[in-house]
């Protein structure tokens, strides 16, 4: 293993042993006197900002990433974030930015077995029901209050795409500014940001947050790719055909028990890939991904203790990309172009009310109607596809969370979901939380979950050039198996260890006929992933942070037996930040390790070390903030695996890059 | 006996009996009287409150024998330190915490008992021996410290368990109505209602008020409440000191030390022959004190007045 990881790792066991184990007492009511509410000794909430009760009363292995630590730690976008969790793991194709959680990540499956939710809003679009997590995700990382990320099947609660978890992104709001705030950000390849901001909250009530954000970058100008290395095609290099562009628009306006949102984000990617035989060292192969929405949330806790909890909602999402083909001999250059608009419309509803002091009972539905699902590719030959499908769901569900004694829950959750393409399919969840020590909780869990297959996964094809559709695709299905074990072992520091097994069915995945050549989703087969994740994190009042955690995860096909594409056997991760200079700087460290992955073509691509360094200050000017980051500090050169789409069956990442940031607060 | 025998033993006898008469109450205050402290917890303000209390009595009795026991968790070690409190036969029983004045009043149903840090006069009204000072603070007191802090604030968030201080907030919605201010009272009847209660208080206040009510405020429930105001930016008017040094914005708090003087002139009342029936149920006298967190107060964006920073008796950073 390479020497930085072992020096972290060490670094990391020293640190803990050296920091003081603890700085404050626990919690210690020594009895149920109601005076001892007043002279108690409690955890300070600067230590406890992670370590809440909502952790260890979850039915599952929950993360939470604060806004302190996406500051500190300098992550650019919600990949980062996600990246930096046990469990999960990030590939990018030079296109988009793709998470794989426990051993599952798909090239070229666009995280469609992860829900998102940005403030309880699902921003899984209908027609690839993909799950952004790079520049085209729709919130500007810097507006993010936090980020909650449930493990295991959830499609209990939340129906479709809560396959392997539920990412759920908490804005900031108003009262979180207080104020304009100004941002101004620049980096390695030409890489610039500006964001202006402003928030506040009026003496009669009203919240409003509004932001805007730009973003370009002209990415790696020379993408050297020793497939295409030849006279004929620049000799490998793809020049000026990595730029990134981007604008979010964000307005949050709240008023007693309504909160409306409005968010919108446009994304223009140069792909350098020449994905799906398309020409190489082409900056007119791109894609535009547009995404808005706007959310009516309705909130309200009744004096008879129901609380109500209503949404209306509209969505839309555009995606377009321009892909070069050479047609020819003799050379035709064609430009095709995908063009795909959805817009969708639905409401929901949850009710939630205790009974009988340890009964918490939750029922809900929603709906969404599929207004337009429109996919088309065409170019100047004829329009090859013109689909335009209506799926339409609704769904039921109902949860109650069982107190059974003072120490021991018990959470069930079942839930109904109709789907216009893949029928109906209902989905259980249990979980039993136990601890039987002050400092110790053992959940139990079972969890199933369904994938519908998506519009584009139906019904996409090209003119059968090189693709076609597959109209009888079946829901995919889960079903989960875990034990967790979490541990308070100092006042400061907490440890998780949980096992896992996954049991995927009719797995959707994108395979080559071999009889015609042409590519195509289909139900092939079974996949099975088993695994382990163990976890130790600290959090000191003087704002010392330090994690450490493994995972060792085995995903393979249940019929050949052969190990799943694109998924890491093992993967270290340890965290550290640290105040300096009296906490006026605040310095952090991630350094991550992966074994290898398996490629398309059976091949392993090296594992990796990266280290991420960065420098964070607050108020050396008054209401200013700086942020300096190192990304791949040591330059290591690493790739993630392609998919089906690409020539290349490895591709290379970035090497070191730099990113700073100031940010000034009126 | 001859006539000028009989008048001498006459006048001896009668000297005598003056002499006893006059010597008796001296005779009296000669015989030590002991009081007995009484507690369940040994922080720093209880020993304050002990130590005021029993300043104050030396002062007036110097020659009173003050005892103090600390309770144990082991009922047969408590069991023995009553019978060595009986063996004194205290004239009075100081009782610290609602256990203290619970076995204080079992344990001596004949014997004065003065409660204190208790919140609530239920542990001991009951009786006909016992009186005290409660830590509790008025609605009233509550708003015009929170009009010092925070000027701008109109919507006041409280939570509470309508079996514990239904009364309370009647009270408090009157006083909030003369301060200019809008009372969010939100019922949570068990722990398990606290989460929906909290969304609520972040979207519908502006500050949340601490009350003692142990259904809202416990050991299961403590992190929850100061994680969700802090998160929320909503600032927390905590329940003591201890919940300041956790997070919350600012406290009010007693000066023990004035308490303990307070329950020694109670003391002195029934000494000197007042039936503890007749003496009410009191509250701390002096104003009270206050501590601030001021990184809770940068966190929330707040500017915390400069006299409220120098007035406080503690500073958390």
């Amino acid at each position: 293993m390479r020497k930085s990881c072992i020096i972290s790792i060490f670094f990391f066991l020293i640190l803990n042993s050296y920091l003081p184990s603890s700085q404050l007492l626990a919690a210690d009511f020594s009895s149920d006197a109601e005076e001892d509410l007043l002279f108690a000794n409690i955890d300070s909430v600067y230590t406890a900002s992670k370590h809440e009760q909502k952790i260890t009363e979850a039915p599952a292995r929950v993360s939470i990433v604060t806004a302190e630590e996406i500051h500190r730690y300098g992550y650019p976008t919600l990949a980062d974030i996600l990246g930096s969790l046990p469990g999960f793991y990030v590939s990018y194709d030079r296109n988009y930015s793709y998470i794989g959680v426990r051993g599952f990540g798909l090239p070229g499956d666009y995280n469609t077995r992860l829900l998102l939710l940005v403030d309880g809003h699902r921003v899984n679009d209908n027609i690839f029901d993909s799950m952004y997590s790079d520049r085209a995700f729709i919130v500007d990382v810097a507006l993010i209050e936090r980020v909650e990320v449930v493990r295991g099947p959830s499609s209990s609660l939340y129906g479709s795409n809560a396959f392997f978890g539920v990412v759920n992104v908490i804005t900031k709001k108003g009262r979180d500014l207080n104020g304009a705030e100004v941002s101004g950000a620049a980096g390695s390849r030409e890489s610039h940001q500006g964001r202006l901001s402003y928030g506040k909250r009026l003496q009669n009530g009203l919240e409003f947050l509004v932001s805007g954000t730009f973003y370009e970058s002209d990415g790696d100008d020379n993408l050297y790719y020793k497939e295409f290395d030849t006279p004929e095609t620049n000799s490998g290099v793809a020049e000026d055909a990595d730029d990134d562009k981007a604008t979010n628009l964000f307005a949050k306006i709240a008023f007693a028990d309504f909160t409306l949102n409005a968010l919108y984000v446009e994304r223009e990617k140069g792909i350098p890939t020449a994905p799906w035989g398309s020409e190489f060292n082409t900056s007119d192969t791109r894609s535009w991904d547009d995404r808005w929405y706007l959310d009516l949330n309705y909130q309200h806790l009744y004096d008879s203790g129901i609380e109500v909890n209503g949404r209306l909602f509209y969505d839309r999402y555009i995606y377009e990309g321009d892909y070069i083909f050479d047609y020819g001999p003799p050379p035709d250059i064609v430009t095709n172009k995908d063009s795909d608009i959805g817009e969708w419309w639905g409401a929901e509803v949850h009710l939630s009310r205790n009974f009988f002091k340890t009964h918490h009972f939750t029922i809900g539905g929603e709906f969404r109607d599929s207004l337009k699902q429109e996919q088309q590719n065409y170019d100047r030959y004829g329009l090859w596809l013109d689909s335009n499908p209506d799926i339409n769901s609704w769904g039921l569900f109902i949860q109650d969370n069982w107190n059974i004694l003072a120490n021991l829950i018990f959470n069930m959750g079942l839930r109904h979901d109709d789907y216009d393409s893949s029928g109906s399919s209902t989905n259980p969840r249990a979980a039993l939380i136990y601890s039987p020590f002050k400092k110790s909780t053992f959940k139990l869990l079972y969890g199933r979950a369904f994938r519908a297959p998506n519009a584009y996964e139906l019904f996409y094809h090209d003119g059968y050039s090189t693709a076609k559709p597959n109209p009888e695709l079946d829901a995919e299905t889960i079903e989960s198996f875990e034990f967790i074990w979490e541990q308070r072992v100092t006042e400061n520091i907490r440890g998780s260890a949980s096992v896992y097994r996954n049991e995927i069915d009719d797995l959707i995945s994108y395979n080559q006929d071999p009889s015609d050549g042409l590519y195509f989703f289909d139900n092939l087969g079974n996949a099975q992933a088993t695994g382990a994740e163990v976890s130790m994190e600290g959090k000191w009042q003087n704002g010392w942070l330090t994690a450490l955690s493994y995972t060792y995860q085995h995903a393979k096909d249940k019929d050949t037996g052969a190990r799943l594409v694109n998924s890491p056997r093992h993967m270290i991760k340890t965290n550290l930040l640290v105040p300096l200079f009296d906490e006026m700087l605040q310095g952090g460290l991630e350094v991550k390790y992966e074994s290898g992955r398996k490629t398309v073509d059976d091949r392993n691509t090296a594992r990796n070390y990266i280290t991420n360094v960065s420098l964070a200050s607050s108020n050396i000017v008054p209401g200013m903030t700086l942020s300096a980051t190192v990304f791949n500090l040591f330059d290591d050169g690493y790739d993630y695996p392609g998919s089906e789409e690409h020539t290349q069956n490895m591709i290379k990442q970035d090497g070191r890059t730099f990113w700073f940031e100031a940010t000034y607060l009126y | 006996m001859s006539h000028s025998k009989y008048h001498l033993w006459s006048r001896v006898i009668v000297f005598c009996l003056l002499l006893m008469a006059l010597a008796s109450p001296a005779f009296a205050a000669n015989k030590t009287q002991t009081v007995v402290i009484l507690t369940n917890h040994n922080t720093e303000a209880h020993q304050q409150l002990s130590s005021f209390f029993e300043a104050h009595l030396r002062n007036r009795y110097p020659a009173l024998e003050i005892a103090q026991y600390l309770l144990d968790d082991d009922t047969k070690k408590n069991n023995t330190t009553f019978r060595e409190i009986r063996q004194r036969n205290p004239a009075i029983i100081l009782a610290l915490g609602s256990s203290a004045i619970r076995s204080g009043l079992e344990a001596f149903p004949g014997t004065p008992l003065v409660a204190s840090m208790v919140i609530n006069e239920e542990s001991f009204t009951l009786s006909n021996q016992a009186t005290g000072v409660l830590l509790k603070l008025p609605a009233q007191t509550h708003f015009l410290w929170l009009k010092r802090f925070l000027p701008s604030v109109k919507n006041v968030g409280v939570l509470y368990d309508p079996n514990e201080n239904s009364t309370w907030i009647q009270e408090a919605e009157e006083a909030a109505r003369l301060n200019g201010l809008k009372l969010v009272a939100i019922t949570v009847e068990s722990p398990q209602n606290l989460p929906q209660a909290l969304k609520a208080i972040s979207r519908s206040t502006e500050v949340l008020i601490g009350i003692p009510d142990t259904t809202v405020y416990s050991r299961n429930t403590v992190k929850m409440v100061l994680l969700s105001t802090f998160r929320n930016r909503i600032p927390f008017v905590g329940l003591s000191q201890s919940w300041v040094k956790a997070g919350a914005l600012y406290s009010l708090d007693w000066d023990y030390g004035d308490i303990g003087t307070q329950c020694g002139a109670i003391a002195g009342q029934i000494l000197a022959g007042t039936p503890p029936s007749t003496i009410p149920p009191q509250i701390p006298k002096s104003q009270p004190r206050f501590s601030i967190n001021m990184k809770t107060a940068r966190h929330m964006n707040l500017d915390i007045d400069s006299s409220l920073v120098a007035g406080a008796s503690s500073i958390y950073e």
